[in-house]
Formats: structure tokens, C-alpha cells, sequence
């Protein structure tokens, strides 16, 4: 009798955790991008056209005017430099002179840029805001669709893996 | 008499703003009506995805904006309502509709509360009944 009512009197609590958890656990997983294994979206700009763009490598859009795309700018020049890999910038709404400017002050890590003025491409692409950052691979599919601002923990953790999978090196 | 007054001029208001919701601008708009009407249907169901619980309808962020444009430059190129809103769910998942379809991952959204409801009314019920008879 006792250890019945035990069990009465800790269910609600139980019922209540198994809930949180299941919840916190539906929340926290990846959002599911549907673009992802999908070729990448036909791309006409001015400065970058989709057979521009020779996988593995990223699609980086990003904007003079983005501080978050500033304090990523560095790391996106160190994986360009260091471990050479491809990066295909796009200015989103972006004045050309601020573009340039941009790119002059802060230097250039990227192999083509094209510009997006009206934010078609933003929307083809699926973006929200900017930066965010794509992986392309060999075959011109996307594998990787990152929204936000990179961090060190996202190139270590997801970029570089991801590119390195699709027969990217480290070496120079 | 003064409730009267105050019920009129409340239900303008709230008509007003009503109106003032509606961000859809002059220059936005198609001349065909049919299509401009169907843009507008659609346009109630998206979600804005940089604004909190905002249709694209209702607001004017600038890719809420871009968003309601592109809606109007398919249906004119001969898409259809259900092709618009794919393309659309394709590249912003499911979190664009404001009505999320019924499917097996949205189950739980659209049950779960009748099943949490239904669970505590029957604890409940069967608390009462232990309660009553002791």
C-alpha cells in the first residue's frame, strides 16, 4: 500500500519531466532545412553565375552593412588562405562601392562575388537574414545550409568536417 | 446611451487598425484582381520568417516585402496557389505556413494538447473519486 501510494504521488512529477524532456528534445534538434541534398538554386547574377561555382566549397552570402558577417570575415579568409577551399561570395542588397570597399579594407576571401539587388537569390536560396553559409559539393548539390554567423565551433565542428567528407584536405 | 457611444467608437478603432495591418503597398499590387486577390489569400498563411507571429500580409520587413512580390511573380507566371506555397515550404520548411499541415511530425503539435488535456481531466477525475470516497 505504501509503495502504491509512492508511485500515486511521484507520477505527476514523472509525467511532468518525461514531458520536458520530450519536448526540449523535438526543440533542440536541428532544425530540418529542406534544401539540404537538393541541387543548389539557379544562380544569374551580376558576378556569379551557378556554373560559376566548382564544389566542394561554400556559397557565403553576406552583406557590407552585416556586422556579423564582419566577425566572420576573418575565419572565412583564414579557410580560404590557410585551407584553401572555395569560397563564392554573394553581396546581399548591398551598394556596389560598399561591396568593394568591404572587401578592399577588410580583404578578399572570396573567388567570384556576385551581387544579389533585389534579394531574389536570397529568397531561391531559402535565407532569412545574413550571413549564412552553404556547403556545395562536387556535384553542385547542397549539404550543408548554416543560418547565422559562423563560429569557430561551426567551421571545427560542422564546416570542416563537411568538406573534408566530400574529399576536401587540409593540406595546402 | 454612453455604452452605446463607446462600443461604436471602440469597434471603429479596432476596424482602423485593422486596416493599418495591412502592409500590402500600392505599387505591390497586380492589376489583374482574380490574381491579386489569390496573392492575398496566400499571403494571410505565410509566416514572416524574420518577424514574431507576423504574416507577410501584415508586415513590413523588407523580406516580408520581397516575399509578397515573388508570390505575385509566380502566380502571373502560371503557377498555381499549391505550387506557390511549395516552393515556399521547400525552402523555409514547414515553419512558413501559419496553419503547419497535419503530418506525422506536426501530430503532436495539432493532438498534443487534446492528449494532456484528456490525461490530467482523467487524473483529476479519478482524483476526486479517491477523495470522495475516503
Amino acid at each position: 500500500m505504501t509503495m502504491n501510494k509512492n508511485i500515486t504521488n511521484i507520477l505527476p512529477l514523472a509525467v511532468f519531466l518525461a514531458l520536458i524532456f520530450t519536448l526540449a528534445g523535438l526543440l533542440l534538434r536541428p532544425e530540418s532545412v529542406q534544401m539540404i541534398s537538393k541541387p543548389m538554386p539557379p544562380l544569374a547574377l551580376e558576378g556569379l553565375r551557378a556554373e560559376d561555382i566548382h564544389g566542394p566549397a561554400l556559397v557565403n552570402f553576406f552583406a557590407s552593412w552585416c556586422t556579423p558577417c564582419r566577425a566572420e570575415h576573418e575565419m572565412l579568409k583564414t579557410l580560404a588562405e590557410k585551407n584553401n577551399i572555395r569560397i563564392y561570395g554573394i553581396a546581399y542588397k548591398d551598394k556596389r562601392a560598399d561591396t568593394e570597399k568591404y572587401l578592399r579594407d577588410l580583404g578578399n576571401p572570396y573567388e567570384k562575388t556576385g551581387h544579389d539587388d533585389n534579394g531574389k537569390a536570397f529568397i531561391d536560396w531559402g535565407l532569412s537574414g545574413v550571413p549564412e553559409t552553404f556547403v556545395i559539393d562536387r556535384e553542385g548539390n547542397i549539404r550543408l545550409h548554416h543560418a547565422g554567423v559562423l563560429l569557430e565551433e561551426h567551421i571545427d565542428g560542422i564546416i570542416l568536417p563537411t568538406l573534408n567528407e566530400l574529399g576536401m584536405t587540409d593540406e595546402k | 446611451m454612453r455604452n452605446k457611444f463607446l462600443l461604436i467608437t471602440l469597434s471603429a478603432f479596432l476596424l482602423l487598425t485593422q486596416a493599418a495591418f495591412a502592409f500590402v503597398n500600392p505599387d505591390e499590387q497586380l492589376a489583374d484582381a482574380a490574381l491579386e486577390s489569390r496573392a492575398r489569400v496566400i499571403s494571410k498563411d505565410i509566416r514572416c520568417p524574420v518577424c514574431e507571429g507576423q504574416t507577410i500580409d501584415e508586415s513590413n520587413a523588407d523580406l516580408a516585402r520581397d516575399l509578397r512580390i515573388l508570390i505575385r511573380e509566380r502566380l502571373t507566371a502560371g503557377d498555381s496557389d499549391e505550387e506557390v506555397v511549395q516552393y515556399l515550404r521547400l525552402r523555409y520548411g514547414d515553419a512558413i505556413l501559419m496553419n503547419p499541415r497535419l503530418n506525422k511530425t506536426t501530430a503532436l503539435l495539432w493532438f498534443g494538447p487534446f492528449a494532456v488535456f484528456a490525461l490530467g481531466g482523467a487524473a483529476t477525475f479519478a482524483m476526486l473519486r479517491k477523495a470522495q470516497k475516503s
